[in-house]
């Protein structure tokens, strides 16, 4: 009889930490997809500047890079294979982000035009509310967005390599 | 004459043997279904990767009996783990079927394949939570909530229609904590 008291409390007790359990992470979903964000603008001055941008105007093509993620970076190998035939190509460049410190050293292994550039304020989680790593921002000559799209997308295309 | 010990077997005890032996079927088609899809995904060890999907389907069945005993025990019914984890994996029968139109392997045309096996049989990986918690939504999905809830309703001595509520709400509380997990989650990477 006391063992099966027991056992009736213990369930009681689980389902409510279950209960508990689902209700915290609704709310913090919900607080997390009430926030307002702005829609992305490249200005150049939110952003610590880690290499610099050797392509004067035209359009940009920043991937959002997290130096851990291997997914992200090879996808953006994968962009600039894609796009180096191109009479003229724009302009490729990184955005490294969720980086609490400034990185030491990185190499990323292409030639980046529209340069690489520390997220240092969280701009891009905080501000632009952007979660995807390997996600490509596609702006044009005055920073406006065009574009974003994911790993595996070509920003001006439909087309989808993996 | 000499008399036995051990008690005749009854109608109850055969009928739960039987569930247990079926329960143990369904985990191998769950075996075979897994390997399947691990070929056809070209992964180096698929039966490594199958053993490490039986073995998640079984924990996840489990859970799934835990939660279904505690929540039977909420409102007055008592059904033993035991009881209930057999058929639990009984039911889960459809899911395998599910799991192969989405893998490709069922040679359906397109529609077919949407309407038995959900959204996941479509193209490309969900891009939000709410795709992701409800990727699975079809007639199968459908057939193995519906089969849970007539075992469950038998086992418990219920109506089917508290069953069908039950396995309904464990099922929408388990798709939201998906639908809040990935979006939560998302873009970051558990990559090296």
């Amino acid at each position: 009889m006391k063992s099966r008291v027991g056992a009736e409390r213990a369930t009681t007790l689980g389902l409510a930490f279950a209960v508990a359990a689902l209700l915290a992470l609704g709310i913090a979903w919900w607080r997390d997809s009430a926030r307002p964000y702005r829609r992305p603008v490249w200005e150049t001055g939110k952003f610590v500047q880690l290499a610099p941008a050797t392509a004067a105007g035209g359009e940009r093509w920043l991937v959002a890079v997290n130096l851990r993620c291997s997914h992200c970076q090879q996808h953006l190998r994968a962009l600039a294979h894609r796009i180096s035939p191109r009479a003229h190509p724009p302009a490729l460049g990184v955005i490294v982000v969720d980086q609490p410190a400034r990185p030491a050293r990185f190499d990323l292994g292409v030639s980046l035009a529209a340069g690489v550039w520390w997220d240092s304020a969280q701009v891009w989680r905080d501000t632009w509310g952007r979660r995807v790593y390997g996600e490509t921002f596609r702006f044009d000559a005055r920073g406006r967005l065009i574009t974003a799209t994911p790993v595996g997308a070509l920003p001006d295309s439909s087309a989808r390599w993996f | 004459m000499t008399t036995s010990s051990i008690a005749p077997a009854t109608a109850a005890d055969i009928g739960e043997a039987r569930m247990r032996v079926t329960a143990l079927l369904v985990a191998t088609m769950w075996l075979e279904v897994l390997e399947a899809s691990a070929r056809t995904t070209h992964a180096a060890k698929p039966w490594l990767a199958a053993l490490a999907g039986l073995a998640a389907q079984l924990a996840f069945t489990a859970g799934e009996a835990t939660a279904a005993g505690s929540a039977w025990r909420l409102i007055g019914r008592h059904v033993a783990w035991g009881v209930l984890a057999p058929r639990l994996l009984v039911a889960s029968a459809a899911e395998t079927l599910a799991v192969s139109v989405a893998a490709g392997r069922t040679h359906l045309p397109r529609a077919w394949a949407l309407a038995l096996a959900g959204p996941r049989a479509g193209e490309g990986a969900p891009s939000h939570g709410l795709a992701a918690a409800f990727a699975a939504v079809g007639l199968l999905a459908l057939v193995r909530l519906l089969l849970s809830a007539w075992l469950q309703a038998r086992a418990a001595r219920a109506r089917f229609r508290s069953a069908v509520t039950l396995v309904l709400a464990l099922w929408l509380g388990s798709r939201l904590a998906v639908w809040w997990t990935f979006d939560l989650l998302q873009g970051r990477s558990f990559q090296p």
